[in-house]
């Protein structure tokens, strides 16, 4: 297994690249890729059943990984693994681990098809800015839903009223007093030992990953965050956070965002793009588990037909052919309080859970707006339960997939932003206000009519 | 000069463009020059090719490297076409010249790569100073290039406070109404472009390319 030390040599004595000549690789060699192992996106397919072209990612992701490794943009070096390295890293990828403490411990698995588990719930506003006085109240909306088996932070965006700003010494304060409210919202919600999954949110450096390296924050059943930079990069200060996990034995997860439209290609160079990054964080980073995030060039969010798709063929290859704990991200256009929302939850749940994928929590607005609040989590969680009982095959997702898309599509180009956080929850109770339960009562009856089979 | 109706050589212009073949265009715009064709009748068929580039990334049948290869072959052909811009000044005329960076503490480069590609086939001179750049190199730089507009992307929520600086660095620098200050990427929303004072909001490249138009003409 290739340690921190190894990436660090070839990230300085690597292959020189230029940043330019490296994208402009990656675009051709992810284009033949494409040709040769015949990946290809169908529109009316957003939730794949086809082994064959999942495999064949697979083995392009492979090609990819190897054909190009990871460029430090720091050095202008290439970190290179052989494809013996790569399939090495993903034999050792841990399969399963026990994630938050005590009662309120859950077990990540690697997922399989038909493996008897459901996913992992995620909930929480990931990258959502959120200010002072509304951090505490909207994490304790998501504490309070019991369908969420772990807890992402948002964003705080200020201190003592002063903006954080990345790089700067409010980060630190940020991230330490992020995790002491999360804390805080899980106790007063009876859950104090889920785990917090991806802690530090409110830092984009190293700085806040080392602030809270700490019991008293972020304790080792947490976890921290390392990006993989677009595409298939690093730099040091994410490697500074590999160097941090390091020695605090923290679990660790990547975050890989491939652009559908970007230096990859089209939806089916980013699949290629992401399980080529997959493989190369399970390598040079030694994460527990990935986040995946396709992001489409014009909509961002990851509920086009796209992203779901990209999310749904990665799932499929890895489970097949090398299970690893993925968890997808569900960025949604629209914002608390709509129907628009609730339908675009109700798709990625759909599509992830028949994708053998867990998720790694729904970001309203893109993480835009403080719209967001636990009442969607929740319907996620019953989404993708119900379909997990249900045990449906990716033919019968699918079709409900498309015909939920068809009921937010609009929202691309005329998006519903919905409405900040206290305005859809009452903030003292932490309950959601009238209206936006109604709405959500009045959407479920709408999926459950179209197929969803929730207990009642 | 005139031209015979069966000689195609502009359109061969807009379909080689279009077909992103980088080495048969600036040939192409060179044969057109020597065959006596006017500046602006070659600029006109470059950039009917290059918006048509423009809509295919836009549909997602380009992606990012076909329309940057589009972008520089565009830069070429015009590199080419400058001597005869001496007859033809209409031709020459840039629509304006942007600096663009990603705010410092930010190190995104995709969007901001897609934003430099469409404006250089809108014909604006930019100065692409890279990501992670402090507010106040970005006004030097727009002072040296005499820029009409500031363009800053921000993804990165803890990033915004620096583009927050940069209009209060004008006024102290007592530069308030040199440059025309716009503002995109997934953290900004109008709200906050208002709240800094910056001049406009994009939120995509697209809609920045129209911004751009718009903050030079209002300049």
């Amino acid at each position: 297994m290739t340690d921190i030390f190894e990436v660090l040599r070839r990230s300085e004595n690597g292959p020189y690249a230029k940043e330019n000549d490296f994208d402009m690789k990656l675009f051709k060699t992810t284009s033949r890729l494409v040709k040769e192992h015949g990946i290809k996106f169908d529109k009316d397919i957003v939730v794949t059943a086809d082994d064959k072209m999942a495999d064949g990612l697979f083995q392009a992701g492979l090609a990819l990984a190897t054909e190009m490794g990871m460029l430090s943009t720091d050095t202008s070096r290439i970190i290179e693994f052989s494809e013996q390295e790569l399939r090495r890293a993903l034999w050792h990828a841990p399969q399963e681990m026990v994630l938050g403490q005590g009662r309120d411990a859950r077990t990540l698995r690697a997922r399989r098809f038909d493996d008897g588990h459901p996913m992992i719930v995620c909930g929480g506003p990931p990258g959502t800015p959120l200010p002072e006085e509304l951090f505490l109240p909207v994490m304790m909306s998501y504490a309070k839903e019991p369908l969420i088996d772990i807890l992402i932070p948002g964003s705080l965006t200020s201190i003592e009223g002063m903006d954080v700003t990345t790089g700067g010494p409010l980060e630190i304060r940020a991230c330490r007093q992020e995790m002491i409210w999360v804390r805080e919202a899980l106790e007063r919600a009876g859950r104090p030992g889920l785990h917090i999954y991806a802690a530090g949110e409110s830092s984009a450096t190293e700085l806040g990953t080392l602030a809270i390296c700490n019991d008293r924050y972020m304790r080792t059943s947490d976890s921290h965050m390392i990006p993989v930079l677009s595409e298939l990069k690093t730099d040091n200060k994410r490697l500074s956070r590999v160097m941090t996990g390091y020695e605090y034995p923290a679990f660790t997860t990547s975050l890989i965002d491939p652009i559908i439209g970007g230096f990859g290609g089209g939806p089916e160079g980013a699949a290629i793009v992401l399980t080529a990054a997959i493989m190369l964080s399970t390598a040079a980073y030694r994460v527990d588990m990935h986040c995946l995030h396709p992001i489409h060039n014009k909509y961002i969010s990851v509920s086009t037909k796209q992203g779901m798709w990209v999310d749904s063929v990665v799932g499929r290859a890895f489970a097949r052919n090398a299970p690893l704990a993925l968890l997808a991200d569900a960025w949604t256009t629209a914002g608390a309080g709509t129907e628009e929302i609730l339908y675009e939850t109700a798709a990625m749940a759909i599509a992830q859970e028949a994708s053998a994928l867990h998720t790694d929590s729904l970001g309203a607005t893109n993480g835009v707006y403080p719209n967001c609040s636990g009442l969607e989590a929740r319907f996620f969680g019953e989404v993708a339960h119900a379909v997990f009982e249900q045990k449906m095959g990716p033919e019968e997702a699918n079709d409900l997939v498309l015909r939920l898309f068809a009921l937010y599509e609009h929202g691309f180009e005329n998006p519903n932003l919905g409405m900040p956080f206290p305005e859809v929850y009452d903030v003292k109770l932490i309950e959601p206000k009238a209206d936006w339960l109604e709405t959500y009562e009045r959407t479920k009856e709408v999926v459950a009519q179209m197929g969803v089979s929730f207990p009642r | 000069m005139e031209h015979d109706a069966n000689d195609h050589t502009l359109e061969r212009i807009t379909e080689a463009m279009v077909a992103l073949e980088a080495d048969a265009v600036p040939k192409l715009v060179k044969e057109a020059l020597e065959a006596g064709y006017p500046a602006q009748s070659i600029v006109d068929a470059l950039t009917v090719g290059i918006n048509t580039v423009g809509d295919k990334f836009e549909s997602m049948e380009y992606f990012l490297p076909e329309l940057i290869t589009a972008a520089g072959t565009m830069d070429e052909s015009m590199d080419i076409l400058r001597p005869a811009f001496a007859l033809d000044e209409a031709a020459a005329e840039s629509k304006g010249t942007i600096v663009l960076a990603q705010v410092q503490g930010d190190i995104h480069d995709i969007g901001r790569s897609i934003l430099a590609a469409m404006l250089r086939a809108a014909r604006f001179t930019i100065h692409d100073l890279g990501h992670d750049v402090a507010p106040d190199l970005v006004i030097d730089k727009a002072l040296e290039y005499d820029a009409d507009v500031i363009g800053l992307s921000a993804l990165l929520t803890t990033s915004l406070p620096h583009a927050a600086q940069l209009p209060r660095l004008l006024v102290d620098r007592g530069l308030e109404g040199r440059f025309q200050v716009a503002l995109g990427g997934g953290a900004v929303t109008p709200d906050y472009v208002a709240r800094i004072g910056a001049d406009g909001y994009a939120e995509d490249a697209a809609a920045a390319v129209k911004l751009m138009h718009r903050l030079v003409a209002e300049r």
